[in-house]
């Protein structure tokens, strides 16, 4: 196995996904790289149906069985491969590797109160009496910023609102202190005011634990809050990665510039927000050459028949589109 | 309009046990069931004490053939062996025997009888549906079928008394099995990781042909095959019983599978049979609930219609189900014999039925406070 480079915590090679349901066989995640640090923010970005959320099951070793497998690439979380043959190794998930949902309404079991939710990961992970995770739980209780611990602990999860839950799932995803945190849109179901107290609560634990977060969305506006690099995802694949303030002050992919152009945000006042035409293609009917081009602005003939290649790009970046990318800004990047 | 019912607390409603009590104690006719259940349950163990041993206090096969069809509540003249108190609360049978001691021995027959096979229809259904539900479209393929086809040869041929060949074949199929679980995602081996058909579609066919059984007459033949106790009454009631169960656990499985709780136990590192049984069970468990408390009133039933039948607990046994046998043919003259156990059954079941409705509102944390 190859020396993980210092200080990457998960390392994603060529990942391919693929897909088969009676006739068809697609892949949902094609090709794709990605690289998370310890104590990193990295946000996976791009519309629904992308395959973000397929990236982060495969990782977890959660891709849905029959239906889904990995073709080929590997997933090495610090040095463990995570992607190979065989059962998903032992002592990872839930434990090093946790991860938050969407849906905070229904990803807490609606029959066991929180207590006993948070204490499940303690007592099968480290081995905690009854006691020792009651007081743990507790201490995470607070942490994610519940008023009223001990009373919280005997709730039962219909008794919280939609962002008490989703603080709930956090304290459960971090109980046995995991060194990556997967959130796969935990902001999505919830309102505007409870989704900044959500995002302020992650980048807070973030600091306060050196956690390592891979943060899907499809909202740029959350990107820019959280993110220290970002990768955007279209159909499958990395199209544009790099820091997320440069990726958002300037993107080079068309897509990333669309997605920007449709945000509302300072200067865009009294204009009109333009959407990106079209939809994103289902996989099985992937466009050849370019994923991109039957939406994309600058298409060129080339797009449609060469798949273009990730490009690096100066300053750590790489974009996926040979139009936009700056000349002869081949050597000097880094992924 | 009438006046509104109590008012619901609406704060700290069913926190803990005693909010569970006084959700429950609400439903009134879920409290009459659990009340007769409760009086049923202390009868029963009263009546399985005094009722056994050499000299029981109450003797339920005591011959008095001068003490015909006397009606209830009669006083036992003098130089018959007296019952408890000198009085037969409920009459006396054909021979002469205190119903009231009987009815009690009956009683715990019904209780145990119905208690176990339910237990036993519960615990197979909740296996069979829950994996179903659980492994869904997981195909069993032809190795997966030669190796239980090898067991079940083993054991056959074990049992049969070629005690060593069986062995053998026992030992290497689970060799086989065990190391078929260890190389579980290799390379496929050809023709024998074909699939033959997915785990769902199996067990729920088996439970279609069973289905197929009017369950009675099956048991009746299972009962008259087999040498009659109350051990086989129990299992065989038991093992007829658990289609009902198994369909419903596996509809509740197939929902709650997708559901993201699910998911997250996954995500927490729980393995499947973590998730099967501590996550979705208690999911399940109301419809299990409510079922299994149908089901022992329909054991019951049962277990009183083949004794009824006298295909049931043999003879020296009092039942209800023989008592009401025997008391037929003195409806006219002696309704009680009748009267009696039919108002028993009829009394249990409707507790059962009343109990088991009344849990079910109860183990749904929401319906329990939405009210």
């Amino acid at each position: 196995m190859l020396a993980a480079s210092p200080g990457v915590l998960l390392a994603v090679e060529g990942l391919t996904v693929r897909f088969r349901r009676e006739e068809e066989s697609f892949h949902a995640v094609e090709g794709l790289d990605l690289t998370v640090r310890r104590g990193e923010t990295v946000c996976l970005v791009g519309e629904s149906g992308c395959g973000k959320t397929v990236t982060a099951l495969a990782v977890m070793g959660l891709l849905p069985r029959p239906g889904a497998e990995i073709v080929s690439g590997s997933i090495r979380f610090d040095g463990i491969e995570l992607a190979g043959k065989g059962p998903y190794p032992a002592g990872v998930r839930g434990r090093r590797l946790a991860m938050i949902f969407q849906e905070p309404l229904t990803s807490l079991n609606p029959v066991f109160s929180i207590g006993a939710q948070i204490a499940e990961g303690l007592s099968f992970h480290w081995g905690l009496s009854a006691r020792q995770a009651r007081e743990r739980s507790l201490a995470l209780i607070a942490e994610v910023g519940l008023p009223r611990p001990a009373e919280r602990l005997s709730d039962y999860p219909h008794r919280l609102s939609g962002g008490e839950r989703q603080r709930v799932m956090i304290a459960i995803a971090l109980a046995c202190d995991p060194e990556l945190l997967i959130a796969d849109e935990p902001t999505t179901a919830l309102d505007v005011t409870v989704q900044a107290q959500i995002l302020r609560l992650l980048a807070e634990l973030k600091d306060r634990r050196a956690l390592a977060m891979l943060y899907i969305t499809h909202d740029l506006g959350v990107v820019s809050r959280i993110a220290a690099r970002v990768a955007v995802m279209y159909a499958g694949e990395v199209v544009e990665t790099g820091p997320a303030g440069e990726i958002l002050r300037r993107p080079l992919h068309p897509y990333t510039s669309a997605l920007l152009e449709a945000l509302p945000g300072r200067g865009k006042r009294g204009r009109r927000l333009t959407a990106v035409p079209g939809a994103v293609p289902h996989p099985a009917a992937r466009p050849r050459g370019c994923a991109f081009h039957p939406r994309c602005p600058l298409a060129q003939p080339a797009c449609r028949r060469e798949r273009p290649a990730l490009i690096p790009v100066p300053g750590a970046r790489a974009v996926r589109c040979p139009v936009t990318a700056p000349p002869g800004g081949g050597e000097g990047a880094g992924g | 309009m009438t006046a509104p019912p109590t008012l619901p607390e609406t704060d700290g409603a069913a926190r803990g046990r005693a909010g569970l009590w006084r959700a429950f104690r609400r439903n009134r006719p879920a409290l009459a069931g659990l009340v007769f259940f409760c009086a049923f349950l202390v009868l029963a163990v009263i009546g399985a004490w005094a009722t056994a041993g050499r000299q029981p206090l109450l003797d339920p096969a005591r011959v008095r053939l001068e003490e015909r069809l006397r009606p209830p509540l009669s006083r036992a003249r003098d130089g018959a062996s007296p019952p408890l108190l000198g009085i037969y609360l409920l009459g006396t049978d054909e021979l002469g025997r205190d119903l009231f001691a009987r009815m009690l021995e009956g009683a715990w027959v019904s209780l145990t009888v119905g208690f176990i096979a339910v237990g036993i229809s519960v615990a197979v259904g909740i296996l069979a549906g829950g994996i179903a539900g659980y492994y869904g479209r997981r195909p069993i393929r032809l190795r997966h079928a030669a190796a239980a086809g090898a067991l079940a040869a083993g054991a056959i041929l074990g049992w049969t008394g070629h005690l060593l060949p069986g062995l053998l074949l026992l030992g290497a199929s689970l060799l086989g099995c065990l190391r078929m679980r260890r190389r579980r995602r290799s390379a496929p081996i050809g023709l024998l990781d074909r699939p033959l058909i997915d785990v769902d579609a199996f067990v729920m066919r088996i439970v279609d042909i069973l289905l197929c059984f009017p369950s009675f007459f099956l048991i009746l033949t299972v009962v008259a095959l087999l040498p009659p106790s109350m051990v086989t009454i129990m299992a065989v009631i038991g093992l007829t019983s658990w289609e009902g169960t198994a369909r419903f656990v596996r509809a509740e499985f197939l929902s709650l599978r997708e559901r993201e709780f699910v998911e997250a136990a996954r995500a927490l590192g729980v393995g499947d049979p973590g998730i099967l049984f501590r996550h979705m069970l208690p999911n399940a468990l109301g419809p299990v609930l409510v079922s299994a408390t149908l089901g022992v009133a329909s054991a019951i039933l049962t277990e009183s219609g083949l004794s009824f039948l006298g295909f049931g607990v043999p003879p020296p046994h009092a039942t209800w189900g023989n008592i009401l046998a025997d008391g037929r043919r003195f409806l006219f003259d002696a309704p009680w014999l009748t009267l009696a156990p039919g108002v028993a059954i009829l009394l249990v079941v409707l507790a059962f039925n009343l109990f088991g409705e009344g849990l079910r509102d109860l183990v749904n944390p929401q319906a329990r406070e939405g009210r």
